[in-house]
């Protein structure tokens, strides 16, 4: 199955001319598309397709790929300096990325963003690859009760986020989802707290409101608080943040590898959506790494994990796309266009016909995810200057780009309004301690958790299914651990304090 | 006002919504209720829970120590009960928050391009206190970045007002 020579032809047109222009410009477009809250790889996909219509199926999929396996990277570069995801996948890295840049430590951040983001991509790529014999027998096992039971999961990071109390935590997490059920009903077509507004209809549009909570909610209290992203009495490590980044993420190797591999996974999964790959990414660091007491205050390895998973997710989303036609995310449905529209057909004919599109789409997205790393290496210590300059010069460039981006998602006045209410209703929960990440979990998952958890209702199983199916079941007891794991911690901490008392 | 009275209002005021919002689920369909009406059982529980942490400081410091997250840096908020905001924060505040509403609503009758290169100007003039040459510079680039990507890049139809 596996053509060796024409693996080499490929990388050798990707390196020969045009190929090489096409893999930087198309890179660097993908990270500036990744960097603009409100852009995206989808966007930039979007944009670019167009201008592919008069060019060969290779040379067009490798302008694409490099778009998108670099906007991942460029998505974290705002939620490590402003606390605002580009890309909603990268969600989970403001968790510790932010707070490091608070700390001083955005050189560091950024480097081993870049340095995760690379080498998740390349093992997201391998693993799928490893995986091929298997995929379709593990898609096939998810089904209605796999779906509910990996949203409720992702819901469980709300007992891990470190902002705020837990109780304040778990009803922002339930405010997110009572939130996340207006609109219509996605089963019955009922409609559900609209209040009369038609804007409601299609419920409250989840990146629009992430903008709010997160960007305009941190860049108002910065500018009410008249200070710079960097603590005050913090002193900057002038030099060697990009290169200790590096080093720390291979220090790390193990971690990146794990979340890889559990980005891989929930990418080939269509449907449940990269951004919750981003937090079972950080939830298994957090879990399974030692001394994890730093993490969300500025953690390095809960910046690592995520990043790495959200490029690994790629590689998984990209086989079930050209083997079966199934789309495993929105960039990937995108790309399925963008197949048809250069006349490629997907299945195993894409396989016998045109292995070196497919060679070419991998090759690109390995390259891509090269050249952002030099970049994003590069460009780390320069772009994290941001943390020192006074948040009055830049902060109503941002109020303004948040509510552009917001609008230019689906040229809707509506989004704009709800980037503004949502800002406000952030600037509040964050300063009286609720879990603002809590709340955006419980919005993005929200919708998918309840059309799962009926669904599966509807099936010859019922509520059985959900300890009858051995995938259910498992993730189900690990998102029991995850919540219970802190409450045990501390009474047997407890315990063996007074043990030591007496 | 002090942050105690506001906190107070806002978790009054979410807690409403979240019962105002599981009463009307109990008008739903039955398929269409079941998980709102659970969820939002579950969710003004919670927040019952806060309000009485809010309200009562006794219950607050016994939930602080408990929980086993620490709390968020708010440290003027959470140490000092009593401890107000400065006028000066207060004031800011209001302004900050009032002018993004302002620029939304002149947003909707003027259109984008006119907003954003007045709000960024008169932001950096009167808030930030920069030179006007500055804010003229800062303000005519994010126009230029705006009217580059997203008109004639991306060729985003923006809201162009209701005239």
């Amino acid at each position: 199955m596996f053509d060796s020579e024409l693996f080499a032809a490929t990388i050798g047109t990707m390196l020969g001319w045009p190929g090489v222009f096409y893999l930087l410009s198309g890179s660097v477009i993908g990270m500036v598309f990744g960097a603009i809250p409100g852009l995206s790889g989808t966007t930039a996909i979007v944009v670019l397709i167009p201008m592919t219509f008069g060019m060969d199926p290779v040379p067009a999929m490798l302008w694409l790929g490099s778009a998108y396996g670099a906007s991942t990277y460029g998505g974290a570069i705002p939620a490590i300096l402003i606390n605002t995801p580009g890309e909603p996948p990268n969600a989970a890295t403001i968790l510790d990325g932010y707070p490091m840049a608070r700390k001083g430590q955005a050189g560091i951040a950024l480097a081993a963003a870049a340095t995760a983001s690379t080498l998740g991509g390349v093992i997201g790529l391998l693993v799928t690859f490893l995986m091929i014999p298997v995929l379709s027998s593990m898609i096939m096992a998810f089904s209605y009760q796999e779906f509910f039971a990996m949203a409720l999961l992702g819901l469980c990071v709300i007992a891990v986020v470190g902002e705020g109390t837990l109780l304040k935590g778990l009803a922002a997490g339930g405010l997110g989802l009572m939130l996340s059920f207006i609109g219509y009903d996605p089963l019955t077509s009922v409609l559900r707290y609209t209040l009369g507004i038609e804007y409601l209809w299609d419920g409250i549009a989840v990146v629009p409101a992430l903008f709010g909570l997160l960007a305009v909610a941190e860049i108002t209290d910065l500018l009410v608080e008249q200070k710079t992203i960097m603590e005050p009495d913090v002193e900057e490590e002038e030099e060697g943040q990009v290169w200790e980044g590096i080093k720390v993420t291979f220090r790390n190797l193990p971690l990146v590898i794990r979340s890889s591999a559990v980005g891989t996974i929930v990418g080939a999964i269509p449907g449940v959506g990269g951004t919750v790959a981003g937090f079972m990414a950080y939830m298994q660091a957090k879990q399974t790494c030692k001394d994890n007491e730093g993490f969300g205050k500025g953690d390095v390895r809960g910046v690592i994990a995520p990043e790495a998973a959200n490029d690994a997710k790629e590689g998984g989303a990209l086989l079930p796309t050209l083997a079966f036609g199934i789309p495993g995310s929105s960039a990937m449905a995108v790309f399925l266009g963008a197949l048809t529209l250069h006349g490629l057909d997907t299945g195993q004919d894409i396989f016998l016909t045109n292995l070196d599109v497919v060679y070419m789409l991998i090759v690109a997205l390995l390259g891509s995810h090269m050249v952002a790393a030099v970049f994003g290496l590069s460009l780390a210590k320069k772009v994290a200057i941001l943390t020192r300059i006074r948040p009055a010069l830049y902060g109503p460039t941002i109020f303004v780009v948040c509510l552009i981006g917001s609008f230019a998602l689906r040229n809707s006045f509506g989004d704009v309004v709800v980037t503004v209410l949502f800002g406000i209703l952030g600037y509040e929960l964050r300063k009286f301690g609720y879990s603002r990440i809590a709340l955006i979990l419980g919005l993005l998952l929200g919708t998918m958790a309840e059309t799962a958890f009926r669904q599966s209702l509807m099936t010859d199983q019922g509520m059985a299914g959900f300890v009858t199916r051995p995938i259910s079941l498992v993730l189900l007891v690990l998102a029991a651990i995850i919540v219970l794991a802190p409450y045990v911690k501390n009474y047997l901490h407890r315990r063996r304090r007074l043990v030591g008392q007496a | 006002m002090s942050a105690k009275l506001e906190e107070r209002l806002l978790t009054l005021f979410i807690l409403l919504v979240v019962l105002g919002m599981t009463a009307v689920s109990t008008g739903y369909r039955a398929p269409a209720r079941l998980v709102p009406l659970v969820v939002g059982v579950l969710t003004s529980c919670l927040f019952l829970g806060v309000t009485v942490t809010v309200f009562v400081p006794r219950f607050r410091r016994r939930t602080q120590k408990a929980e086993p997250i620490p709390l968020e840096t708010f440290p003027e908020t959470w140490e000092d009960e009593d401890t107000e905001q400065t006028a000066a924060q207060r004031h800011s505040e209001f302004k900050i928050i009032g002018s993004l509403v302002v620029l939304t609503a002149v947003t909707y009758v003027i259109g984008f391009l006119p907003s954003i290169f007045l709000y960024v100007l008169l932001f950096l003039c009167f808030q930030s206190k920069e030179s006007w040459w500055m804010a003229l510079a800062v303000a005519g680039s994010v126009l230029a970045v705006v009217y580059g990507v997203f008109v004639q890049a991306l060729h985003v139809p923006l809201h162009s007002g209701i005239f």
